[in-house]
């Protein structure tokens, strides 16, 4: 999972029923102290590892933070004017809006149509799903070693294969190839993640709109369209949600195929945050990046937010 | 629907899966391979690939690196310790969303989604600094700390969603018993819960064997884990790709091991942690 694990959609708020405390013989003081107890650790953890930090990084990006300033001088905005409204940003968020887009399209028409497939549950389907659930769960930043590895130009098995057929493509060298390896990299790990959503999806729902469309003389296309895909919207939109966040942060898998290369072509926003300030040491910059994708992306959050009912 | 129609579909069907399983396992197999191969049979060219003396030596060769062993040792405390961490305090969470009158409810389970689905990258410039500012950086400990707050929330939501799936009335019997709150916990509820748990656990070391980010940024010699030192065989130099493949295999062989192993459990938590 890739991938970050993908949330948590269920109602938090449906209120907790049977609190096993007796009301009669408890305040309801101490009864909500202990609750908060169960819950201190968690409150402890997400405002010291989300919270916090992220107030620091709003800190960071509007001051002066470079290994030669010492001591942090306030310059508002001029991190941004430096870092963001620039066209290596623009780039950076072009390229990142492509992986997203072309992800998206590839995993969910592959990955809808093997959910159709696993979904038939013919003799032997467990040995499929078996096999199409490693990829998922396996280390993205390794993952990109072996692909890197196949399609090394002078040594890779991709090589010796389409040079059956006599293309000599230098996949890591060329701006388009390039990107469209990080997206099959991204989507070889998470085609089995919708997949295995939407077969979950497609088992839950009723079988009598399904077969009264077949009665009807639908055929699959028109039972898909009109009858299974309105019935699989939460699960699609809440999957849909949770590979576009993903994405949009996508990072380990690109550090060890292409690195951003060739040039910039591959360079997502994370990665030029990254770059910034690890390889460059504008702490501003990288900050200031960093939390520009946050805000762009805080539409997509809002969505997920009210969906999740959270 | 007629009998040819029928064998049409199902010969679809095997096709289809079959050409999606082989494109899954073909890269793993390719790095099984290499992984067995000299340094020279492993640079030869790719229609040599079959043509080669099998040899450990890769491995064997990583074994007497103090460097991988200890990579592999940081990856195994902090994946335990962040793991062991996140059980104790999602359970204890999950049942307070669950079952409990809960102050706050709303404005905490907003952050825990902040945390999932803010960029990591947001949080690690500021945490590089943090921790180095207080002289932890290079270090197992905070590593295991902030692998702890990130997934925190999505396992909090996997044990409420199994405590909402277990029914009240073994609690309200058990509390009429004159049962103690430790006594309900210990001996009624964590049973109850414990494929929760097992899933909430497995899904975390998952997580935290597989993160690379933060280790990247936080840990780069003493406490660098099995991920960075992977990361680190690709150099503008020579890149030894026998070696490589062999530290890829040993740091996907638990991951395999667990699917292969626990396949119903994780098919499970991923569907209920994600859309219920």
């Amino acid at each position: 999972m890739s991938a970050a694990p993908p949330a948590g959609a269920v109602d938090v708020h449906r209120p907790g029923r049977a609190d096993t405390t007796p009301p009669a013989r408890r305040p309801r003081l101490v009864a909500s102290l202990r609750a908060l107890g169960y819950v201190s650790p968690i409150w402890v953890f997400v405002l010291a590892v989300g919270i916090v930090p992220t107030g620091y990084a709003v800190w960071m990006s509007l001051t002066e933070q470079t290994l030669t300033a010492p001591y942090p001088a306030f310059v508002g905005l001029d991190n941004y004017v430096q870092a963001v409204f620039t066209a290596q940003f623009a780039g950076a968020l072009g390229v990142t809006l492509i992986f997203v887009l072309a992800g998206l399209i590839t995993q969910f028409v592959v990955g809808y149509l093997l959910a159709v497939c696993l979904h038939q549950q013919l003799r032997g389907f467990r040995i499929a799903r078996t096999i199409l659930l490693i990829p998922m769960l396996l280390t993205p930043a390794v993952v990109g070693l072996t692909w890197n590895f196949m399609f090394n130009p002078d040594l890779g098995v991709v090589q010796a294969i389409q040079g059956v057929f006599g293309i000599h493509a230098n996949w890591l060298a060329d701006p388009t190839l390039a990107r469209l390896l990080v997206v099959m990299v991204d989507s070889w790990m998470n085609v089995p993640f919708v997949m295995l959503l939407v077969a979950a999806g497609m088992t839950s729902l009723p079988e009598e709109p399904i077969e009264a469309a077949a009665i009807d003389g639908a055929g699959w296309w028109k039972t898909t369209r009109y009858v299974v895909l309105p019935m699989l919207r939460p699960v699609l939109v809440i999957t849909l949600l949770v590979r576009c966040v993903d994405i949009a942060r996508i990072f380990d898998h690109i550090f060890t195929t292409t690195q951003g290369g060739p040039g910039t072509a591959t360079q997502s926003v994370t990665l030029e945050a990254y770059n910034s300030t690890f390889q460059f040491f504008q702490f501003g910059h990288g900050a200031a990046i960093a939390l520009a994708l946050a805000l762009i992306m805080f539409p997509v959050y809002f969505l997920y937010v009210r969906l999740t009912k959270i | 629907m007629n009998r040819r129609s029928r064998t049409l579909r199902h010969g679809l069907t095997y096709l289809v899966l079959g050409i999606a399983a082989a494109y899954a396992i073909f890269p793993l197999l390719w790095v099984v391979l290499t992984s067995l191969k000299n340094n020279r049979d492993a640079i030869a060219s790719a229609d040599r690939a079959f043509d080669f003396t099998p040899t450990w030596s890769n491995y064997s060769g990583l074994f007497d690196n103090p460097a991988f062993l200890s990579a592999a040792l940081t990856s195994f405390i902090v994946t335990v310790a962040a793991t062991a961490l996140v059980v104790v305090i999602a359970t204890l969470g999950g049942y307070a969303f669950a079952r409990l009158r809960l102050p706050g409810r709303r404005t905490l389970a907003s952050l825990m989604v902040i945390v999932q689905v803010i960029p990591i990258i947001v949080l690690v410039i500021p945490l590089f600094r943090i921790v180095s500012e207080v002289g932890l950086y290079d270090r197992s400990l905070p590593l295991v700390l902030i692998m702890t707050g990130l997934n925190i929330p999505f396992a909090t939501w996997l044990m409420l969603a199994f405590f909402r799936s277990s029914p009240v009335e073994i609690e309200e019997a058990a509390a009429i018993d004159g049962a103690s709150r430790f006594q309900l916990f210990r001996q009624v509820l964590i049973p109850i819960v414990a494929p929760g748990m097992a899933t909430a656990a497995i899904f975390t070391a998952i997580e935290v064997w597989n993160a690379f980010l933060v280790p990247l940024v936080l840990g780069q010699s003493e406490a660098q884990t099995l991920t960075v030192y992977a990361s680190q065989f690709i150099t503008y130099q020579e890149i030894n790709w026998g070696p490589l493949c062999a530290t890829a295999v040993l740091i996907f062989a638990p991951i395999v091991l667990f699917v292969l192993a626990l396949q119903r459990p994780l098919v499970k938590g991923i569907t209920t942690g994600s859309v219920k």
